[in-house]
């Protein structure tokens, strides 16, 4: 157990550590980072699933990528008993994993985005298939000698173990991996970490964007204030926080539909190390937003000018009646009274405001 | 990509052209709705002077 918590704590300081896309460590963690193995994070415990490469680099740096799960082998319900590979993400709904994938499956097309099958509720005997799925291919490029899963409770926690024992019978090719494999609950910084969102969510006041350009060597941090965001052009070295960047432009080598109101864009070359080809990029939607801002905002103006303009064609009227009054009280000059004027009871009264 | 960013930008400041007009507008009217209440503030002070004038203000007797 000191064990694990030992290499946690290095995979956290890592995650905190995280620098875009690579991970320099500090002179202190010198020797732990440098021991760690080339190692496969299937982070299930926060908003997304996602996976996390961590490798040394032949310089000595320590590599640490997001990447996108690209495909899943499904255990649907297809009439014929076949399964059939998708694209997919992951969305947490309630406490149970929903895997959406982008499907022509007839069967299970609805939408354009079809939601398959919860992970956590799904039947013991399809555990393992959805498990072995969300692993596979990154198994199959990869040769990573050391599986991590994160979750978020002891009973996912079991459920991953079990799983794993099945599949360490049932997938002979990948025993040896799968049997090295840990399971941990998430701790805090774990979840703090911040990995995919909706993009279809309004961002927050204050809220942090960060737009990688990782091809090009550069990223951009937006921060939504005031109805607009304000960007910051990062280059690869910059160290940001990410535990204040909400959300994470991803790239992904198998969307090949984007998100309404998200663009797509394919590079021209994969990254450096595993192909990761998209970029989603999330300003449309915030172009959308802040332009529906500056809608509103003229739409206020609007009203209040209107309100406005009745309130001074109310007052230009009282101005024109006093005006009228006057000038007729002009016209007839008081009388001399030869005396006060007196009352028996009653109070003294004063002519109504105009 | 490129039209997209000039159709947002072109959207955008057609919005906030937009706005700054209305702001002016709405300035105007305010200091108008400013001018026009001291007016008739004017007015009513001038009103209830010529209403003293012919009509002072009532005594009350002492009751007997």
């Amino acid at each position: 157990m000191t064990n694990q918590d030992d290499i946690l704590a290095r995979l956290i300081c890592l995650f905190e550590d995280y620098t875009i896309r690579r991970c320099w460590p500090q002179e202190t963690e010198q020797s732990l980072t440098l021991s760690i193995v080339p190692t496969l994070v299937f982070d299930m415990s926060g908003e997304k699933a996602q996976a996390i490469r961590v490798s040394p680099g032949s310089d000595g740096r320590i590599l640490v990528e997001l990447s996108k799960f690209e495909k899943v082998y499904l255990a649907a319900s297809m009439p014929n008993g076949t399964w059939d590979e998708v694209d997919y993400s992951m969305y947490l709904k309630g406490r149970h994993w929903l895997l959406c994938a982008v499907t022509e499956i007839p069967e299970l097309r609805e939408s354009g985005y079809e939601c398959i099958e919860s992970i956590w509720n799904s039947p013991p005997d399809q555990f393992p298939d959805l498990l072995w799925g969300l692993i596979r291919w990154q198994l199959r490029r990869d040769g990573f000698q050391q599986l991590w899963f994160v979750v978020s409770s002891s009973d996912e926690a079991q459920m991953v173990r079990s799983a794993l024992v099945a599949l360490t019978q049932n997938k002979p090719n990948a025993t040896g991996k799968l049997q090295l494999a840990q399971v941990v609950q998430s701790t805090d910084s774990l979840r703090g970490f911040p990995f995919l969102d909706d993009p279809h969510r309004p961002p927050e006041e204050g809220e942090q964007m960060l737009l990688l350009y990782a091809q090009e060597g550069y990223a951009d941090l937006f921060q939504w204030s005031q109805g607009r965001f304000a960007c910051r052009r990062l280059t690869a070295k910059q160290t940001i926080d990410l535990t204040l960047v909400s959300r994470l432009a991803i790239c992904s080598d198998t969307l090949d539909r984007p998100p309404e109101g998200v663009l797509l864009f394919h590079s021209v070359q994969d990254l450096e190390s595993q192909a990761i080809a998209h970029y989603v990029m999330w300003q449309p939607v915030l172009h959308q937003w802040e332009a529906e801002r500056k809608r509103r905002c003229v739409q206020q103006l609007q009203r209040r000018i209107a309100q406005l303009e009745d309130e001074n064609r109310d007052i230009e009227a009282a101005v024109r009646r006093s005006r009228h009054v006057l000038k007729r009280l002009s016209a007839n000059p008081p009388l001399s009274t030869g005396g006060d004027v007196c009352l028996h009871s009653g109070s003294t009264s004063a002519p109504p405001p105009p | 990509m490129i039209d997209a960013q000039d159709s947002h930008a072109d959207k955008v400041a057609g919005l906030d052209s937009q706005a700054l007009s209305l702001e002016e507008r709405l300035a105007h009217l305010e200091a108008e709705q400013r001018k026009l209440r001291q007016e008739l503030e004017r007015l009513y002070a001038e009103l209830m002077s010529e209403f003293e004038k012919r009509w002072p203000p009532l005594k009350r007797m002492p009751d007997e």
